[in-house]
């Protein structure tokens, strides 16, 4: 049976059978997007689709003119999401990820990124690009890489302790030890492993012993 | 063969939640010979013979006799009949019989015999008549029940009515009327409305025979019965009202059928149809309001035989809700949605303006029947303006602008009543 926009089983054809909506209709986060392009200056949706001017900003939507002030309102950067630590499993040994700027593989890479280091510490991380319009805020977050899909892969912690590594069906595809991952397959992975994605991005994955 | 049309504007502003449609049903005559059509009909025939209806000569027991023994001449000998004299008690005259030449000819010298006497009591008459339509249907099921009521005087008991006319929903249709003008106009509406039939005053005996023949005629044109509105609606929506807003104005909201098949359907029994009718339904529906753009089945309305979960639909009519920030859609409003609310408005406004005339209110009375004047212009009633002149001079029209005539004839505030639940079509 197909599913409606709103995650309903309907039998109906042309309107859901539970609540209505449209079938055909898109998904509620995409029709947000419809409805109100981000504005390009400081990223406030716009209002009504026919409104000219950015209701922050000022920005001019219909002739695509910046406001004077356009450096001063640069998009803030979103509020990390604070998430309680999950328990670790076995206290003995610390899952870390270090995310790498492949500076040869693209000539667009940034040159002087220094690596980033992110502990394993969830049950469940979400490896991506940030989209605050849409929602999506990665736990893992690769942001400067626009070869990144905003909900790319995961790692996710086995009953085990360890982690498995999942595609979750992403544009440009992973990469692990060098192998393509094919789309919601779980790998297990091990000590350092190295996992290749978006265009200049890698990830080295390290067990430490405490 | 029915088909449905749905009348509304779909287009909703931001955050709006009020669903309203006109759902019109129609049929062709397509209905008779095919596999929708119901058995013969069968008719009730419940006469008034209290002690007032010999006074005065016992001009009004004559005439309901002659009503009565001409409705049984008009029958087809297919058709089944029975007659009940009421009073304080039921008696049934002429239990129900096949309509052929030799039983027509003992039930006229049967109710030939009827005499006057007594008080009046309602839910007797219609018990009695319940008894005889559920053995006839026990015997031949998919008949179409029908009976017709005459009275002139007011229920003396009040108590039991309701409860009699909740046995009754479902099992046949009544009619009621109400000759000369000591009977009660809330009452035998409360009734007709109930169990899905007409209501109208004779204010004079000699028109009994002429109003019977009419109820017969519409009677003798039912090809299908059981029919029923079933109204789908999204999960948590709320049905505001669902009313028939024509030929009459009948509030259906409180009368869903019980027990349908799932929490999202409800079941309105509509009665039998003829092969050309038409009726309208208007429908609110409260939803959840959806996004911007957003496209919504807010309800979805039905006809079906009988109360089957899986009864295929006769014909479908969808209600829709668009929500949109265009203005210039969202604020118009549907040409029919608007004139049948109007309708309802005039119909408040009479029934509440005689119901302040009579308690002594003549300011209320004259404000209210004075809309009622500028809604009937506004709205093209012509046949309620006819019959509002007679209760009112009026002064302006446009302006609602009317003074309260002295002399009025009780018979002309009663028909004022009881037909201002008659609604006009929009040509």
């Amino acid at each position: 049976m197909p599913l409606c926009p709103n995650h309903h089983l309907s039998e109906a054809a042309d309107f859901c059978a539970i609540c209505g909506v449209e079938m055909s209709a898109p998904a509620p986060a995409a029709l947000a997007a419809t409805s109100g392009e981000p504005c390009p200056v400081c990223g406030t949706p716009r209002e009504a689709p026919g409104s000219v001017f950015c209701e922050v900003c000022g920005y001019n939507f219909a002739g695509r003119v910046a406001p004077a002030d356009a450096e001063r309102i640069a998009p803030s950067p979103p509020a990390p999401v604070v998430r309680e630590p999950d328990p670790p499993v076995g206290a003995k040994v610390r899952w870390e990820l270090e995310a790498r700027v492949l500076t040869a593989e693209d000539p667009g890479a940034p040159r002087d990124a220094a690596a980033r280091l992110f502990p394993l510490d969830l049950a469940d991380h979400l490896i991506g690009r940030r989209s605050p319009r849409r929602g999506i805020l990665p736990d893992i977050a690769l942001d400067p890489d626009d070869g990144i899909s905003h909900r790319h892969a995961c790692l996710r912690r086995r009953d085990d302790g360890g982690f498995d590594l999942l595609d979750l069906g992403s544009a440009n595809g992973t990469l692990h030890n060098g192998k393509a991952a094919a789309a919601n397959v779980a790998i297990p992975l091990q000590d350092g492993d190295r996992i290749r994605l978006g265009r200049w991005t890698e990830l080295l994955l390290r067990i430490r012993h405490l | 063969m029915f088909t449905a049309k749905v009348f509304q504007n779909a287009h909703l502003p931001r955050g709006a939640d009020e669903v309203h449609a006109i759902v019109s049903v129609s049929t062709t005559s397509e209905t008779k010979g095919t596999a929708t059509s119901s058995g013969p009909l069968v008719f009730g025939l419940m006469i008034d013979c209290s002690g007032s209806m010999g006074e005065e000569g016992g001009e009004r027991l004559r005439h309901a006799k002659t009503g009565v023994t001409e409705a049984i001449a008009a029958l087809r000998d297919d058709c089944i009949f029975f007659v009940i004299a009421g009073c304080e008690r039921a008696e049934l005259i002429v239990p129900p019989t096949l309509a052929l030449a030799a039983h027509r000819e003992t039930a006229r010298e049967m109710v030939r015999g009827l005499c006057a006497g007594g008080g009046t009591h309602l839910s007797r008459w219609l018990e009695l008549a319940l008894e005889q339509f559920r053995r006839v249907r026990e015997a031949t099921p998919n008949v179409i029940c029908e009976a017709l009521l005459l009275t002139d005087g007011k229920n003396d008991r009040l108590d039991a009515l309701e409860t009699t006319l909740a046995e009754c929903e479902g099992v046949f249709q009544c009619h009621a009327r109400g000759v000369g003008v000591d009977w009660q106009v809330d009452e035998l509406r409360r009734l007709a409305q109930r169990l899905l039939g007409t209501v109208d005053i004779i204010p004079e005996p000699q028109l009994i025979a002429e109003d019977f023949r009419g109820i017969l005629g519409q009677a003798l044109g039912r090809t299908v019965t059981d029919v029923r509105l079933r109204l789908w609606c999204p999960q948590g929506a709320a049905v505001l009202f669902c009313r028939q807003v024509s030929p009459e104005l009948l509030d259906l909201t409180g009368q869903s059928i019980s027990g349908a098949p799932n929490p999202q359907l409800r079941d309105f029994d509509t009665g039998s149809w003829s092969g050309s009718d038409t009726r309208d339904y208007h429908f609110a529906i409260r939803v959840k309001p959806g996004q911007l753009g957003q496209k919504m089945l807010a309800g979805r309305v039905s006809l079906v035989l009988g109360g089957a979960a899986d009864a295929k639909p006769l014909a479908e009519a969808q209600v829709l809700a668009i929500w949109t920030d265009d203005e210039e859609r969202t604020a118009v409003i549907d040409r029919t949605v608007a004139h049948y609310t109007g309708q309802g408005e005039l119909a408040q406004a009479i029934q509440e303006g005689l119901a302040a005339r009579q308690s002594g209110d003549a300011d209320a009375a004259t404000r209210k029947l004075g809309r009622a004047v500028q809604l009937a212009a506004e709205l093209g009633n012509e046949g309620t303006t006819k019959l509002l002149r007679r209760v009112v001079d009026i002064v302006d029209e446009r302006e609602g602008t009317v003074k309260l005539r002295r002399d009025i004839d009780q018979a002309d505030a009663m028909a004022l009543d009881t037909r201002s639940t008659r609604t006009r079509r929009l040509a």
